[in-house]
Formats: C-alpha cells, structure tokens, sequence
C-alpha cells in the first residue's frame, strides 16, 4: 500500500500528524510531535528554530533518511507527483509505506536533498564528473557525452564554469563552489521538491549571497518546491514563501513570510526576530530570549515556551495550546497570540 | 598621547602549505587603546584568525612588530611576558571544544588561580570563582560549580570560558567569533555581557566575526577592520563605517548583508564582478580585489598594492580610485 487517493493538485508535499523519537537512556527524545504542515506547487517553506528543535529530524523523515534508532510515532507523508501533460490526476505516494526499490525511486528522481556540510556529501576520491555519473548510473540516467552535456547545463545554471567544475575533486572547489555543485547534482533526476539543511551555514556573506540567487534561479527554473531548513531567519526571509517556526519538535506558527516576519503571533517567533543583530539594530532594543531551548526527554508540562515565555499565564503551564488558524493564513499555536502581536508592533513604532 | 594597548606594525604572516608559501596577514597595522572596542570582519580566509592569534602571542610574526603597553612582545622576558600572557585572553569560538570535559566548572576556573597565585588559599579561590561566575550573568554560582561542560547548554560553556578569561586580570580580550556557535536567541545577551564588562573592567577588546551586523551592533562605540586576502582594506569607527562604507569590498558585504524584512532585501543587489573568492597561493597582482572589484579602472589597480591611508573624519582606506577621489575633495575643501 504505497499509492493513495490524490492530495489537491496544488500541492506537492502533506505531512500529517508526523511524529519521530530517538530512545535513550533516560527515555524518549521527542524531537518531532505531531507536526502538520504543506509544501504547494513551486513553493519555497522555510522551516525555522534553533539547534535541536527537530529541524533536521523533520527534513531527514521526509525522505526516509533518518538513523536506524529513530522510531517514526505516527503519522502520515504524502507525495503528489507531478501530473502528466494531460492532466489525469496522478495518485499520490504514501512516503512512510514506500517499499525499498521504490523509495530509491523517490529519492532524487521525487525530491532531492542537500545536506547541511558540502564538504562531506561528496566523495573526496571522486571528481565532480564522476560523482555526476554514479547517480545518473544508479537510476540508469544519462550517460557519457549526453550526460555531460545535461549536466554542464546544470553547472551553468548553479553559475559555475563548467570546464573548471567538470573535472575538479571536491577538495579543489571553496565552500560555495562545491555547494553550488552538490545543488546542480541534486538537479540531476528533475524532482520536484529539494530539500536543503541549512544550506548557506558557514559561509561567507557574499557567498551565501549568490547561494540565495541561484536557488532563486532554480526555483524558477524548473518550479521547484524546496523546503528550506535553517536557523538563519534573514535566509528566510529572502528565500522563503512561507515559514513555519519550530519549537521542541512542534510547529509553533506558520504563514506567508511577510505576515510571520511583520506582524509574528507566537512569542517565540517574535523573540527570535528581536534577537536578530541588523544594521538598524543599535536603534532598537534588541533582546535575547531567556533561558535555554526545553529537554525533550521531560518537556515542560502546558505549552513547551512557557518557562522562556514573557506572557505565560496560569493556563500555559497547564494546557498545551493547539496550532489554530488565526486569518491571514497563518496558524498559531498560542493561548496570548493577540498580545503576543500587539506587543512586537509597539516595539517597531 | 596615551601608549597603545596593543600596536602591530606592518605585521605579516606567512605559512608554507605543501612547500608554497601562502600570506595569511600582510602589511597589517592597527593600534588599540585601552578600554578600546575593535570588530575584525572579513570572509573566512581573510586572515582575521590568525591577526587574533598573532595578538595572542600564538604565532609569531614573520615580519613586522606587534607590541603591548609600548614593548615589542618578541623581546619579553621574565615578569613582562607573564604581565603580556595574563594580560592578553582569547576566547576561543566552539565552546563545545574550549573546555575540558573531565574538568568540573570549579575546576576549569580555579586552575588559572592557582597556577598563577592569584588568591591565597582556597577559600579564597572558591570566593573568587564564585564571584567570576555572577560576572558572566551565570547565577547562582553555586548551581554551577560541581558541574561538567556537558550538563551546560552552549550559551552557558561560553560564558565560563568567558569567566575562565576573565581569572587572570586581563586587560585584552580577543573574542574569535565567539558567539557564532551559539543559537540565535541568545547570542544578544552574551554579546550584552561581554559590553558590560568593557564598561566595568575596562577591558580593551577585538571582535572578530565574519557578520557585518554583528558587528554593528557590538562594536558601534569603537572601530569596524575590514580584511580581505590577508590586507586591512578599510578601517574606520563603526558608525561611519556603516553609514558610508569606502571601500568597493566594503559595500558588497555592507549589499549582500540579508535583511530579516522580505520587502527590504528585493531592493539591493552587491554589484561584484566574481562572486568567487582568489586562493591564496594564487594571489591576483596589484589590489587583490581588483578582479572582482566593480570600480576597478586604473591601471594602478592592477599593478599595485594600495596602502592603507587615513583621511580626516577617521576612516582610512586601501583603495586607488577611493583615494584619488577623497584626496581631491579634501583638497579642495582646504581652498575656500
């Protein structure tokens, strides 16, 4: 049972109620709760929050990546491929329930990922041309002159010299280089979605720069779907269509970038963007969040901010406050949203 | 006028990497005063590391001076080294890796004052790490002191190796990215601590960081260093620096720097020529900006290094067309 009922032919990715945790010795890591989130046609989501908040967690269980220990709770992900040129809706995949043959299928050919270090994803005894021919060779893709030929296409498309990057080891590219190259890679199969772990973290300004236009460029391109997961909310923001916040393995808000970032509704969301250093910044009053991200082993009872949180109330320490629509396309999950958005507009004026 | 605090003098550093010779710093002169708050900000490979570790005492120059309180540091000896080394504190960037796991949070702060005799018995030393841990904003001490770095969240291992720097009665401490590991929410409040202890102790600091925001913020009181390739290429107080950035490198950095409102960064583009950094053992002749540099016309560009040079509202700039253009204003501001 890998194929079910098509989704809405607007979108590409459901995830449903997902939940993944790591055992240990004190008990379980909870690193993703209950998280419900789309990714639409063409569209860019930024998954933001800090180090361990389940970001990766979340982006690895999507392509069924995640370590052998992880146990997947419950749940559902649904994948829409593309429709053909006529239009017949095509039925959708179940990506928890993909047996082996067809989830090396899905990967790369479906959706693709970048992860977070490109300098280990690619092998450092193999030339870029050769890491382009093994995955081409093993989904029986292109090959030779053909297959250079496609993927100079795709180099000049990432705004690398194909003559220089074709021939070059890994080690012989920058950071940015080979990180351009490892995008161009993941191009290779034409999937429809790309996800990418933090994909400008230690690099520089200017580099990151030209990250963010060729992923633009990309996206356009072939009307791409990328999930974006990232700590960096200024790459969010240049990249992303909508964002969604996550806090202790849940997502705390979502909605079109623009909305989230002006006006945030959940304190976090909120803090984070006050503890961002820009270059009006000495101006405002900017401000770190109290305390350290919650232990996901023994999770604060009520809503996981609330010991961080400056609106905490009696009914935050009892009830965990469900993820609720609030307008505008934004979803909330916080019992002082109204407040909580009150208060960041005053501080802008 | 006052002795600098720290003064390097056309410092250079070379390192040979499979027998070639590379130059991580070249021609490189600053001088700090006391109390004194400068941002080294550049792209990894700039040189601004090794700058700090030269400082530091780390690595020794291969060519030029680096001096402290007036005296070269090469020529220390006896109580003026140690005056030097406990003077001059670094505080490393992975704060998962700075400190040593066996070692409790007592332990990692009283070593350095028993080592160096600092209090007279132990007591003493327990008063006084208690007293380094309230400093840090780590409170209540108590909670602390039997704790290992493990137990601690990141934030809170920088801020011991904070308060390990802080054991021996530095009057310089050099700050290598060491906020950069830490998660976003809370980096304000270390950047904040850091402030406070420049105002109460008087420390002199350098900042170095590859965020221009960052910068910004921490060092709008002092004096932002732009390096590329291993050169200063401008260097002027941080509210000029940001205001009216010089140099063409400066810019593109100040251009590229994202914006966490989406409609703010659609309006700006850094203009660059390459978007690719020139290796280091392959420096380009002349200005190593100039193949990427978008003002890049004269021939001068090409064939020869700019100095570094100051002008009268305290900037100073390396760059050719820069000062050709300032150096004709300043002129004729002088004639009427």
């Amino acid at each position: 049972m890998s194929e079910h009922t098509p989704l809405d032919p607007q979108l590409t990715l459901a995830v449903r109620d997902l939940s993944v945790a790591y055992p240990s010795q004190r008990g379980l890591v909870q690193a993703v709760r209950h998280v419900s989130f789309d990714v639409r046609r063409g569209e860019s989501l930024a998954l933001i929050g800090e180090s361990g908040a389940g970001k990766t967690t979340l982006g690895l269980s999507l392509l069924r990546l995640l370590p052998p220990n992880a146990q997947i709770g419950g749940g559902q992900i649904s994948y829409q491929p593309a429709p053909p040129a006529e239009c017949a809706p095509v039925a959708a995949i179940n990506v928890l329930q993909l047996t082996p043959r067809q989830l090396r299928r899905f990967r790369w050919q479906e959706c693709a990922m970048v992860f977070q270090a490109a300098l280990n994803a690619f092998n450092p005894m193999l030339r870029i041309a050769d890491q382009f021919a093994d995955t081409a060779r093993a989904h029986g893709y292109l090959r030779g002159r053909a297959l250079a030929l496609r993927a100079a296409e795709l180099l000049r498309l990432v705004r690398l010299d194909p003559d220089r990057a074709w021939r070059a080891y890994p080690h012989e590219l920058s950071g940015g280089m080979r990180q351009r190259a490892l995008i161009a890679l993941s191009l290779l199969l034409t999937p429809q979605l790309l996800i990418l772990d933090e994909p400008t973290t230690a690099l520089d300004i200017l580099t990151q720069h030209t990250i963010i236009e060729v992923l633009k460029d990309v996206g356009s391109a072939f009307g791409l779907a990328m999930i974006v997961i990232s700590h960096d909310l200024t790459l969010a923001a240049e990249l992303a269509d909508r964002v969604a916040t996550l806090y202790a393995g849940m997502i705390v808000e979502s909605g079109d970038t623009r909305t989230v970032f002006r006006r945030p509704a959940h304190p976090y969301t909120a803090g984070l963007l006050n503890a961002v250093p820009t270059l009006a910044a000495h101006k405002q009053e900017l401000r770190s969040i109290p305390g350290a991200p919650p232990d996901l082993i023994d999770r604060p009872h009520g809503c996981a901010f609330h010991p961080r949180c400056p609106l905490a109330s009696e009914q935050c320490r009892r009830v965990e406050p469900p993820l609720e629509a609030i307008g505008d396309g934004v979803q909330v999950a916080c019992w002082h949203w109204r407040s909580a958005r009150a208060m960041f507009v005053k501080r802008e004026t | 006028m006052t002795i600098p605090l720290i003064e390097l003098e056309h410092v250079r550093r070379n390192f040979t990497i499979q027998r070639r010779q590379l130059t991580a710093v070249d021609d490189l002169s600053l001088r700090i005063q006391p109390g004194e708050i400068v941002c080294l900000v550049g792209e990894s490979g700039c040189g601004k590391t090794t700058t700090g570790k030269l400082i530091a005492g780390l690595l020794p120059p291969s060519a030029g001076s680096i001096r402290f309180l007036g005296q070269s540091i090469s020529q220390l000896r006896g109580a003026a080294y140690r005056r030097y080394r406990l003077g001059v504190q670094l505080i490393h960037q992975d704060p998962y890796a700075s400190l040593n796991p066996a070692h409790t949070i007592y332990d990692t702060l009283a070593a350095p004052l028993r080592r160096h005799r600092l209090t007279k018995d132990e007591r003493a030393t327990r008063a006084r790490v208690r007293e380094l841990l309230t400093i840090v904003d780590l409170t209540p001490p108590d909670d602390l002191l039997g704790k290992y770095p493990h137990q601690l969240s990141g934030g809170q291992r920088q801020r011991v190796a904070i308060a390990r720097a802080l054991t021996v009665g530095p009057s310089f401490l050099i700050a290598d990215e060491a906020v950069s590991m830490v998660d976003v929410s809370i980096r304000i409040s270390l950047l904040n601590t850091l402030l406070r202890l420049k105002e109460q102790i008087g420390l002199g600091v350098l900042f170095i960081t590859h965020d221009l925001a960052l910068a910004n913020y921490f060092a709008w009181a002092g004096r932002i260093g732009v390096m590329y390739l291993g050169r200063l290429v401008e260097l002027a107080p941080t509210p000029l620096l940001i205001a009216q950035p010089q140099h063409p490198y400066t810019q593109a950095l100040l251009a590229a720097l994202p914006a966490v409102d989406p409609d703010l960064n659609r309006q700006k583009a850094p203009q660059l020529r390459s978007a690719d950094v020139p290796s280091l053992l392959r420096l380009p002749g002349g200005c190593s900006f100039h193949p990427r540099c978008p003002r890049c016309q004269l021939a001068q560009c090409e064939m020869q290094v700019p100095a570094l040079v100051a002008f009268r509202d305290g900037s100073a700039v390396a760059c050719h067309p820069v000062q050709h253009e300032r150096r004709a204003e300043e002129n004729s501001d002088v004639q009427p």
